[in-house]
């Protein structure tokens, strides 16, 4: 296990994804944000990579070429021609101004720090893991600011990319078939979710969760 | 062998309705399918119960006899929620609320739902117990949004988005756990697997394995229904066709349980024994007492049921983080719930044919109109409520004796909460049942649903007799030593 | 031998209630049912007699591996109450109920008859903490079923009333009695006992307030009495007799039994049951004094003894604890008034209902202002009234009086012997129960009037039809036991308890603190000689005209009602109790205002449901209220509260 290296080749990767996340946290139009998501999950799968040439492991260069099909291919596919067939409107709206919603993503950083620091001070290297918490909190803050179905929507898939790139991370990768196995969930995921942005479309012309205040008490 | 069996016909049983050509044909070869499923999980349940270990097949599945109490109240209540699809599909077509395809889907999706069910109880992977419930999710979403109406669109869309997001942290739990079994120098798979994990309890390191359990007691909390991870279920539990709603409040919270429960068991053995129990008794008895404040205040019987869903997690929460005789209190009170929610959620789905409408201020007579179902439904409310011989007042009553020595407030919190769930229960259900009824035409003729409800009923009622033999009680008790 | 008769008991009801599904569809399938249940009651006395008459020693009735039912002294005695109970009421239903028949589902009724019935007997007999809740809980629910019976609003709403306030008192049982095991939940009575022994004197008197609570408000003491009024009318009248009669007995019965698990009963605890039971049974006669629905009076009635009874239980616990030498003779003479109380109002309440239930069918009303006249239609039952509402009253000959006159004696020797600052407590305690009983008569006496004198004030009152035979003998009989009850009972309790063995431990009877009964008889019987000798002697010629009617003719409309009849006492005690009078004008001419519809509406309400229900209500609905902000609606709402959750889990618990 690399020891605290500060400057290696996957830390390089982990601070480029956390940038793209950033970045992604200001973005109020769709095809902008599909696109960081694409480049974000193609870090994800070089990073896989360096890790699979570093760490031996050949499967790792399967899940690798996986991720980048169903993460850097198909589901911004997806997302995309349903945006396009359905005339989903370009413009996104969130309950924060872009600048707010920048600094919450800078304080969310810091407190990835803090929290890695606290819990994974040994191993994997500190940055990283702070990185991937950073990458998890900045999905979680797309989820909770946006207002409508797709911000909400790629929060999810940002906060499954820190995941996975935990899981990658820390454990040195899991069982292939696991992996794989929730890739596929993830593509079933997103049909679903195109599926409803859909229907939201057909019926309220709209994305927007503005018009999911129907079921209270 | 077995199990694959099952899961084997479970997936053909879903892909059936594709073949076939009228929707007569879906509905009879879908009961066929679930009859098989439920006489193959007895295969495999009942065995499990007996066994002196966990049943494992080359390391594929892991059924203990808390897994075998899971498969066969999957195998029962998917056997009994099929029979009940069966005549409020045909109802539903026969009214034009839905199309042939819908219906055909219908089918397919209920079965990938209890295949999906099915395998989170009995793998022995962790990451493919998060996969198949993550499964559930997606494939009950479709489900929530069946009646493509606003409310259900917007059902559906909270229902996948939270229980997404949730059950990830879930995943990121699995993870840590897995990082703490590397951590011990264990190789590839073993720290993601129950058995694996079983064995390498004293090494793992406790820091690490805490935070674990709290992201995974969160993130799979979010499935059972744990407040305040709980706002998507009135919202799905209601929006979803009653007998899809009978089986995930039934039987999909308490598989969600499943993996929180055999967590805890790990944990136990590495952090102090009261550590996960605290935790546990503050989200139950949250889970107890925020349902109680909204019970008052509905007005729709079917998000009633669904927000007593809660509540009863609650209590089997709770009752999970008090010790021995809570254990044992946890089991009985999951089969419990089990029969007797889905039994009355099958039965508003009658209600709701015959009166469209899920409002109480639209129902009212039922026993009168409604006979067969009335009454059905009464037994069944009578039985969450915890009348003997109801097997509830057994798992509430030795709940009550673990909690009250210990933590004699929460008890009383938690009392007081239940009182005021009662309230609002019979003050909203009994008028719905005996009020002033007028006069609808056609008496009810006793259907292949009320067959399966009373199947439901015996089994519950049988299960609280059988509590007080000695053979009922010596399987609760290896059931329970496992939580 | 004893056993057997209490198993049969115990089973034909369950037995009857099988037997009213199976012959839903046949004309006699009432008529079998009801016997069925008769026969239950009757093998419980047989049963209770032989007990007694063999002296009999704790019998276990029946014993599985994990519960077992147990009859000992205490427990045959309300055993006995239990089944006179049932079989009176159920000879009473064969026609009573069969009027309703198309009001009730009569074989639902049955069957929540049975287990209401097998629950009760369950409950009297259980050995474990876990039986008796389990008893308890059946007894309850099927008392909810048999309230909501007929299924209107009315109904549904005091039935709701009733689950909450059993459920409440459940509770209550529940917390009360695994606190004193311990939280073993399998605990035996005995155990129980031995449990309670190694407890600190807190949790004992928490358990004591909780065990309190929950028989209390089963038995109807105020302050969670409200429900007992809106539900006991309720009911089909063979089951308000039950329920006033038989199952706020239970609920004492209950409560008796939990005083013996105490190691110890300290002054403050006998202090506040006997507070709270002279509060509820001020309380209750108040309201039965005030009320003009016949049911309700009734019920209100049940209020006042049981209040009364406890009071005894409480003034028996207190003496038994002074350091008075006279303490515990004058305690076990108090207990002795608890038991005959007990019977005495059991009687008197069964057969007052069960005659009220034929008025209330015949007159198609429980409104007392509206009936009146029935003495001429109905000479007998009218008498057989008169006989219950006397014993009601508590006057002599019948048993009520003897029982009461053995309390105030008590208190009055309490009074006399006792040290200074005590002594004006009995002093209190004693008018107390005077005021108590003698607005009992005041209620009685307006119960009789308005209902058989004077002229009928509606015309189903005026067309009443003959009272069937049927009908008349089952109260008839509770009035001829009230005076047997009289005559037998106290030679009865101070025979059998002479010697020691007794219910309520050993009994000496305090010299000059009886009543002899037959001296009374001799006495009233020289009267009733003297005065017919002087009517057949000095016959004086008797005139029949109009009464002096100022030239009008009289209707009945100018009679007494029985609202009018207790306005004084609404007046006088107009502190204790809410009325509402409003007058609604609304005139009709423009020309002339003095010609106006007027309607006038008077309500009375309860100072308890003011002061008491009314903001626990209204605070529970502001908490439903806040708490439904947390659905909002707004989805990214709920992801905050499960990040919220996760951050708070990891501070919490980490």
């Amino acid at each position: 296990m690399s020891a605290q290296l500060t400057f290696d080749l996957p830390t390089l990767f982990a601070c480029g994804m956390l940038l793209l996340s950033l970045i992604m946290v200001s973005r109020m139009r769709l095809s902008s944000l599909v696109g960081i998501f694409r480049y974000q999950s193609a870090l994800l799968a070089i990073y896989a990579v360096i890790l699979a040439i570093s760490h031996d492991e050949p499967e790792l260069l399967a899940v690798a070429l996986f991720i980048a099909l169903v993460k850097v291919v198909l589901i911004p596919a997806f997302l995309i021609r349903v945006a396009k067939q359905n005339g989903v409107s370009e413009r996104l709206d969130s309950y924060l101004r872009p600048t707010t919603s920048t600094s919450v993503g800078l304080v969310a950083i810091l407190l990835a720090f803090a929290g890695a620091e606290a819990t994974f001070a040994t191993s994997a290297g500190l940055i990283i893991v702070a990185c991937v918490f950073a990458l998890i909190l900045t999905g979680l803050i797309l989820l909770i600011t946006r207002k409508d179905m797709f911000g909400q929507g790629i929060g999810f898939l940002v906060m499954e990319n820190g995941i996975y790139a935990f899981g990658l991370a820390l454990a040195g990768g899991m069982p292939i078939f696991v992996e794989l196995a929730v890739l596929f969930n993830l593509l079933a995921l997103t049909v679903l979710m195109v599926l409803l942005f859909r229907v939201a479309q057909k019926v309220h012309s709209s994305v927007s969760t503005e018009h999911f205040k129907r079921l209270i008490d | 062998m077995t199990v694959s069996l099952l899961l084997m016909v479970i997936l053909v049983a879903a892909a059936m309705p594709y073949l076939c050509a009228t929707t007569k044909q879906v509905r009879s070869l879908a009961m066929i399918g679930s009859t098989s499923i439920f006489l193959l999980s007895l295969f495999v349940g009942i065995p499990a119960l007996f066994a002196p270990a966990a049943v494992t097949g080359a390391g594929l599945w892991y059924i203990d006899a808390l897994g075998g109490f899971f498969v066969l109240l999957i195998g029962f209540v998917q056997w009994t929620g099929t029979l009940v699809s069966m005549t409020y599909m045909k109802e539903e077509e026969a009214h034009g609320t839905v199309t042939a395809a819908k219906v055909k889907r219908y089918f397919v999706l209920l079965h990938l739902f209890v295949l999906a069910m099915m395998l989170a109880v009995v793998s022995n992977n962790t990451g493919i117990v998060w996969v198949a419930l993550e499964g559930t999710t997606l494939v009950t979403t479709l489900l929530v949004g069946f009646y493509e109406r606003k409310e259900s669109l917007e059902a559906a869309w909270k229902y996948l988005i939270l229980c997404s997001s949730g059950i990830a942290f879930g995943f990121l739990g699995i993870l840590v756990m897995f990082y703490a079994a590397s951590t011990t120098g264990a190789e590839g798979v073993i720290g993601m697997t129950w058995s694996g994990s079983a064995l390498l309890e004293a090494a793992l390191p406790v820091s690490v394995v805490k935070i674990a359990f709290v992201l995974l007691l969160i993130g799979f909390g979010t499935k059972v229904g744990l407040v305040p991870m709980h706002a998507w279920l009135p919202d799905a539990h209601s929006s979803a066709p009653s007998p899809i709603s009978g089986m995930l409040s039934g039987v999909l919270l308490n598989a969600a349980l499943l993996p929180i429960l055999r967590f805890k068991n790990i944990v136990d053995g590495v952090a102090a024994p009261g550590w996960t129990d605290q935790l546990l008794i503050v989200f139950g008895v949250l889970s107890i007492a925020l349902p109680a404040a909204f019970v008052l205040v509905q007005r729709d019987y079917k998000r009633l049921l669904a927000y007593s869903s809660i509540e009863h997690m609650g209590l089997i929460t709770l009752s999970a983080g008090l010790g021995a005789i809570g254990s044992v209190a946890a089991t009985i009170h999951i089969a419990g719930h089990a029969l007797a929610k889905s039994a009355l959620f099958f039965a508003a789905g009658n209600i709701l044919l015959k009166y469209h409408s899920t409002k109480f201020e639209n129902v009212s007579g039922v026993t009168r109109i409604l006979p067969y179902t009335g009454g059905l439904f009464l037994v069944a409310f009578l039985a969450l409520l915890g009348v003997p011989p109801s097997p509830l007042f057994a798992s509430e009553y030795f709940m009550a004796a673990a909690a009250i020595g210990t933590h004699p407030y929460a008890t009383g919190a938690v009392f007081l909460a239940l009182t005021i769930v009662f309230a609002g229960f019979v003050r909203l259900l009994m008028p719905m049942l005996f009020g002033e009824s007028p006069d609808r035409g056609g008496r009810e003729r006793w259907n292949i649903s009320h067959t399966a409800i009373t199947l439901n009923i015996v089994l519950l009622i049988g299960l609280g007799i059988a509590l007080w033999i000695a053979p009922g009680e010596a399987i609760i008790q290896r059931i329970a030593e496992i939580i | 031998m004893v056993a057997s008769f209490f198993v049969a008991s115990l089973i034909l009801p369950l037995v009857a209630g099988v037997a009213a599904l199976l012959l839903l569809r046949t004309k006699a399938g009432h008529m079998l049912t009801q016997l069925v249940f008769a026969l239950g009651g009757l093998s419980g006395v047989v049963g209770a007699t032989l007990f007694y008459a063999s002296d009999g020693a704790s019998t276990v009735v029946f014993h599985t591996a994990l519960f077992s039912l147990v009859v000992g002294t205490l427990s045959v005695f309300f055993l006995g109450i239990i089944s006179v109970g049932v079989l009176l009421t159920s000879l009473y239903a064969l026609e009573g109920l069969r009027r309703y028949k198309s009001v009730y589902s009569l074989p639902w009724l049955a069957v929540a008859s049975a287990f209401f019935i097998f629950g009760m007997q369950a409950t009297v007999m259980a050995s474990s903490v876990a039986g008796f809740l389990v008893a308890w809980e059946l007894m309850s629910v099927a008392a909810y079923f048999l309230v909501i019976a007929d299924g209107t609003e009315e109904s549904l709403h005091a039935g709701f009333s009733f689950f909450i306030m059993a459920h409440i008192g459940f509770a209550s049982l529940v917390a009360g009695f695994l606190l004193l095991s311990a939280g073993n939940p399998f605990a035996e009575w005995p155990e129980v006992a031995l449990a309670a022994k190694t407890m600190t004197p807190a949790t004992l008197s928490v358990a004591f307030s909780l065990l309190f609570i929950g028989f209390g408000s089963k038995a109807g003491l105020a302050p969670l009495h409200q429900w007992l009024p809106m539900a006991h009318p309720q009911a089909p009248s063979h089951a308000s007799a039950l329920l006033s009669g038989v199952m706020l007995k239970v609920a004492l019965f209950g409560f008796i039994q939990s005083l013996f698990l105490f190691p110890s009963v300290p002054l403050s605890w006998g202090v506040v049951v006997l507070v709270v039971g002279l509060v509820s049974a001020f309380f209750g006669v108040l309201h039965a004094v005030v009320e003009s629905d016949m049911k309700r009076v009734l019920a209100w009635s049940s209020i006042e003894n049981m209040g009364l009874i406890f009071s005894g239980v409480g003034a028996a616990m207190i003496l038994r604890t002074l350091p008075y030498e006279a303490g515990p003779v004058l305690a076990s003479s108090i207990a002795i008034f608890v038991a005959l109380h007990i019977i005495n109002h059991f009687l008197f309440k069964s057969g007052l209902f069960m005659a009220a239930g034929v008025i209330v069918s015949e007159v198609h009303s429980r409104d007392m202002d509206i009936m009146g006249g029935l003495a001429q239609k109905w000479p007998i039952f009218s008498g057989v009234f008169l006989a219950l509402a006397l014993a009601a009253a508590a006057l002599p000959p019948f048993g009520t009086f003897f029982g009461e006159w053995m309390y105030l004696q008590s208190l009055a020797l309490a009074l006399v012997g006792l040290p200074l600052p005590l002594s004006v407590v009995a002093g209190l305690v004693l008018a107390a129960v005077a005021l108590v009983s003698g607005l009992a008569i005041v209620a009685f006496v307006k119960m009789f009037s308005s209902v058989f004198l004077g002229r009928a004030r509606n015309e189903h009152a005026e067309h009443v039809g003959m009272m069937p035979m049927s009908l008349m003998w089952p109260p008839m009989v509770c009035a001829i036991l009230s005076i047997v009850a009289g005559v037998l009972a106290f030679p009865f309790f101070s025979s059998h308890f002479m010697d020691g063995a007794s219910i309520m431990q050993d009994v000496v009877i305090v010299q000059g603190a009886s009543m002899n009964a037959w001296i009374l008889w001799a006495l009233i019987a020289g009267l009733a000689i003297i005065a017919l000798l002087l009517a057949r002697f000095l016959r004086v010629p008797v005139r029949i005209t109009d009464t002096w009617d100022c030239g009008q003719p009289l209707t009945s409309r100018m009679e007494y009602t029985a609202t009018g009849f207790s306005a004084p006492f609404r007046f006088f005690f107009r502190a204790f109790l809410v009325s509402r009078k409003e007058m609604i004008v609304t005139p009709i001419s423009s020309e002339n205002p003095w010609i106006a519809n007027r309607r006038l509406e008077w309500s009375i309400t309860s100072t308890w449901e003011r002061l008491f229900y009314r903001p626990v209500g209204q605070a529970l609905l502001r908490f439903a209220e806040y708490a439904r902000k947390f659905q909002s609606g707004v989805v990214q709402m709920y992801l905050l509260f499960v990040v919220i959750a996760l951050v708070g889990a990891f501070i919490f618990a980490l």
